[in-house]
Parts: structure tokens; sequence; C-alpha cells
């Protein structure tokens, strides 16, 4: 027979009392995990270009601060690249807004990504199966992201216009969905098709990709590149940093980084406070049986490490409650196509957060139990 | 005369400050034998409480001593006297004070597994102690499921079950009929003269006179009368017991 516990006995004979402590631990590690989850997600397809492209160095427009906001470089940038005796491969890529017309004539703005398409292209290299990539190889075919069909009344082989110019979708791919618009993907025999009306015939590149020889260190290669003549006038990032540097900035000018912080704070600030409360008026319930403990010579400390064992459970319980409903809004974010990332600090981070926070209750509602004294039980 | 487990000497409490100072306890001096029922009776506010609750080490004298097994029990530290309770001490109050969360027997065995008692061990002496006040087979009932009668006699097996010396009961049949008042006092005594305990029982219940050994009375913070009680009836009071 294991040892008499009174936190979990309590736990389970008055559920009902603690059923509110628990609740609010949940929806507080709730907030937590699912904002900073959305987050991340909203984050991870700003950078999605970097990170699914097989590029070790970047460049582009001088001082661009996220990956998105690139604006058009002169064709010669990659001179100085070229030259250098650890890149092995440079590539153009175009980024920019372009006019899509649906079949139904309503215009919708789309975020055009014109890639070299050819089967060791770097741009987008994890996500495109070689299909797909030889699929952009013919004029007028576009890739767009599966969770945009409906918005654009989209289905394979159908006719669009692009700025003007006839195109048709010829499939769909996932993980590109834009925070704006619409991304589409094309070759550059599309591209030259859909800009050539454009009167700034020079404004048809935004990023070189580099990728580099074996066993090259990707942050020394930009920073020999940043020290010649065409790297001057260019800012050059290593792929990982301008992946970072591009969610920071949404992070922090977008304000959902803020508003998610906030709001779990406040979240945290409920839960914790709930929890102590509940735990105070439990203290307060069973005041005069912790008296008659102290009479027969439990110590004070063995008392609160009844209270904080029972905060622990909360904790526990409020986390198993969380991990559930987690996992189901995560699964129903994957059929919405509402990109949302679990990696493993969140999930850990926020286990250590909910105990902290239901411990830290515990202890600030030891304070009634030091009314337990064993001589108010005396008439 | 049998030995003496709790010596009070001179022991005196006051309550409150300047003018309002009430004196509940004028140096009282005492002595509480071994396998002894002791009834401490008076009337409301005569400090009968505040008496028991010094000799119990739960509250500290303004002046006196108090020497209980041998031990001066105030000039100990309050760790040391939370110990000396665990080890020496039980407790009945007026309120039963189970948990309501815990099955009877998890009552008794709860406070035994703050002392050396652990596991397989603590669970069988308690039931033994719920066997001794005939609630065996109600050990698995919480308090809810339990008369007041028997909520009482729980908070005895609490109190017996680490078999200590000493036994302070604080009004412990006044939440009770008179019947099940009885069975309680009888059980209390004859743990006194089973296992030589010190039973200290405070109480303004004047039916419970004829069950003790001796008697204290208390007026205005002084013993007024302490006298030894003639028992009659033993084997009567040992058929009540599982009435």
């Amino acid at each position: 027979m294991g040892k008499v516990s009174l936190a979990r006995a309590s736990l389970r004979y008055e559920w009902r009392r603690y059923l509110a402590a628990i609740l609010a631990v949940t929806f507080a590690g709730l907030l937590i995990v699912v904002q900073v989850a959305l987050l991340l997600g909203l984050l991870g397809s700003v950078s999605a270009v970097i990170d699914e492209s097989g590029a070790q160095v970047w460049i582009g427009y001088r001082g661009t601060q996220s990956v998105d906001l690139g604006r058009g470089i002169a064709v010669s940038a990659d001179l100085d690249a070229r030259l250098h005796p650890a890149v092995r491969r440079v590539e153009g890529l175009y980024q920019g807004y372009g006019d899509w017309r649906r079949d139904d004539g309503v215009a919708v703005t789309a975020v055009i990504n014109g890639i070299d398409a050819r089967p060791d292209g770097l741009a987008y290299a994890h996500l495109l199966a070689p299909a797909q990539r030889a699929l952009l190889e013919e004029p007028g075919a576009v890739l767009i992201d599966e969770a945009d069909r409906d918005k654009l009344n989209a289905y394979i082989g159908a006719p669009v216009e692009i700025n003007g110019k006839r195109a048709r979708i010829a499939g769909f791919v996932h993980g590109v969905r834009a925070v704006g618009g619409v991304t589409v993907l094309m070759g550059q025999p599309t591209l030259r098709y859909v800009l050539q009306d454009l009167p700034d015939r020079n404004q048809d590149l935004t990023y070189l990709l580099l990728a580099l020889a074996p066993g090259s260190d990707a942050a020394q290669v930009a920073a020999q590149l940043t020290r010649t003549d065409s790297g001057r006038r260019h800012s050059l990032w290593p792929a990982d940093e301008f992946s970072l540097q591009s969610q920071l900035y949404w992070l922090f000018e977008s304000g959902a980084g803020i508003g998610a912080g906030v709001a779990s704070l406040l979240g945290l600030i409920v839960g914790a406070v709930i929890t102590s409360q509940t735990l105070a008026s439990a203290i307060l319930a069973s005041l005069k049986e912790f008296a008659a403990m102290r009479a027969l010579g439990v110590s004070r400390q063995a008392l609160r490490n009844i209270v904080l064992e029972q905060a622990f459970w909360i904790g526990a319980c409020g986390l198993l409650l969380t991990a559930l409903l987690s996992s189901g809004i995560g699964l129903l974010a994957d059929w919405a196509q509402v990109p949302m990332l679990f990696p493993p600090w969140l999930l850990l981070g926020s286990t250590a957060i909910i105990l902290a926070i239901a411990l830290l209750s515990g202890l600030y509602a030891l304070r009634p139990l030091y009314q337990a004294d064993p001589a108010t039980l005396l008439r | 005369m049998s030995e003496v487990l709790v010596r009070c000497e001179a022991i005196a409490k006051s309550f409150g400050q300047g003018a309002l100072t009430q004196r509940v306890i004028r140096e009282a001096t005492l002595a509480l034998n071994a396998g002894e029922l002791t009834l401490m009776m008076g009337p409301s506010g005569s400090g009968k409480s505040t008496f028991l609750a010094m000799l119990a080490g739960l509250m500290r004298p303004d002046q006196g001593r108090v020497e209980a097994l041998g031990q001066d029990l105030w000039q100990l530290d309050d760790a040391a006297i939370d110990r000396f309770r665990l080890q020496h001490c039980g407790f009945v109050f007026q309120g039963f004070n189970l948990f309501a969360a815990l099955t009877a027997l998890e009552n008794v065995v709860f406070p035994l597994q703050y002392g050396s008692l652990l596991g397989d061990e603590a669970r069988r002496r308690a039931h033994a102690a719920l066997e001794e006040v005939g609630l065996g087979e109600r050990a698995h009932l919480r308090p809810v499921e339990l008369s007041g009668g028997e909520k009482q006699r729980v908070a005895i097996a609490r109190a017996l079950v680490k078999q200590p010396e000493l036994i302070f009961a604080d009004e412990p049949t006044s939440a009770l009929d008179s019947h099940n008042g009885s069975v309680v006092v009888d059980l209390l005594h004859r743990i006194a003269r089973e296992r030589g305990a010190m039973v200290l029982v405070v109480t303004h219940d004047p039916r419970l006179h004829q069950r003790a050994d001796r008697l204290i009375e208390l007026e205005d913070g002084q013993i007024k009368r302490d006298e030894r009680i003639a028992q009659t009836e033993p084997a009567l009071a040992g058929e009540q017991e599982h009435a």
C-alpha cells in the first residue's frame, strides 16, 4: 500500500473546488502555446522562401530588413560572387507584386516568385518535387499554394491573367502561403513574359542565391563578399541569419509579437490569481484539520508541502488538458491550412512556465496556513 | 501511587495588555499520573482549555514550568516541541477535525506518516486502532458517512494509534449525545488503564463525573478542588464500549 497523499485525495474528492484552478491553468497554458505556435507559423511563412531554398548566402537590396521587403537589384550584383572560390552556383530570384485576375474578372494582388526552375535550382529546392520544377519550365505555367485554392477559384489548368498576360495554373504546392496576398511560383519563361510590359526592365532581379562548396562557412563567405565592390552596394546574409532577421522584423514591427506577449502575460496572471485563490480557500476550509495536525506534531513545513503538492497536481492536470486541447487546435489548424509551429522548445518552455505558475500560486496561497494554530481548536 | 507523567509548577497565563489584562491562569501547580483519566471541569472562562494547552505544549505559559515525561517542555525550541507532541501526545478536540477527503483509515494513517511508521505497518496499526474503538468494519468510510460519535471515535483512534503516553481531550463529548459521550469517555478511560497513559479531559459535562479517576475543578484560574473518585462500575463501562 502506498502513502496516503492528502493532496491527491483532496483533488479527487473535492474536484469541483479545484476545477476552476485547473481550467485557469489550462487556459493560461493554451493562450501561450496557441499564440506562440500561430506566431511561429506566421513568422515561418514569412521566411519560408529562405528556409525552403538551398542557398547558403543571400544577396539583396542594401539594408533590406525582411525577405518579403526586397527591392530590385542590378544584374551586375553577381560579379564578385561568381569570382569567389567557394561559390558553386549563383542564381537569381525575383519577388514582386503582380496583378492577378481570376477567371471571373476579380483582381487579387499576388506575390510573384520568379525562380530558376531547373532541376538543380536553389529556390524552393526543399519544397518542389522534380516534376513540379519541370512544370514551371513551360511558358505560362504557375504554381500556387493549396491554401489559396478557394480564394482564386483555382483548379489545375485554370486560365488566369497576371499583369494582363495569359497564364495557367499548373499545380498546387504546400507551405508558401503568404501573410498578405497570394504567392505565385513561376519559372523564368513565364516571368519574362509577365514582366515584359513593366516600365523598368532592370527590375526583374530581387535576390541572388548562392550555393557554396561543401564545408564552406556561410558567414565567412558573406563577410568576404561584403568587402568587394559589388558587395558594398548590396546586403549579404548567411541564409539562417536572413531568415531569423525576417522573422524578428515581423515579430516586432507587426505588433503581432507584442500582442501575443501581452495576452500570454494576462493569461498567466489570471491563471496564477485563480489558482492561488482556490488553494487559499481550500486551506481555509480545512484550517481546523490542519490545526489538529499541528497539535499532533506535524510540522508547518510538512503542511506547506501538502499545499505545494496540490499546486503541483493542479499544474500537472492543467498541463495535460493544455496538451490535449493544443493537439486538437493543431489538428484543426492543419485541416484549415493555418500555419502553426510547435517546436520542442515551445512545448518544454510552456510546460516549465505552467508548472512554475502553479507552484508560485501555491507558495502565495500559503499565508492562511499560518492561522492553523492548534490553540484555536480549544474552546 | 502511580508514576507522575506531567507536572506543572506555578504556571500562569494572561491575555491582553495594560488595564485590559485578563489573568486566565494564576500560579497553578499540578501533577498528573500515568494510568489515570483526569477530568478538568469548571465554568466557561475558568481557563480549562488554556490550562490544557500549556500542559500539552500548545501554548507557552507566561511563567512557571511544565515537566512532561521528564523534560522541561518550554525550554525546548519550537521544532523540538513539535517533535515532542509528534512522539508522545495524542489530541481529541470537540470538532472532530477529520479530513473530509480521507477515509477513516486514511485519517488515522495520515499523521503516522510524519513519524517513523510508514507503509503497511502504519496501515496495520491504524486498522488495529480503529478495531480498538469499534470501527474496524467502517474503516473504509469517509467522515460524511459516519455519525458524530463514530467521527469522534476515529479522532480517538487517530490520537492513540501512535501509542502516546499523554492524551489530551478538549470537550470531546460536547458535540455528542449522552450515549455517544459516555462511549467516548469510557474509551479514553480504558486507554488510560490498559496502556498506562495519562489522559486529561477538559469538559463542562457533569455526566462524565462518574467515569473518571480524578476530578479537578477550576475557578477563576485557580484549582478549587482536586479529588479522586471511587470507581464503582468498571464492568458496566466495559460493556458500554461495545454498545
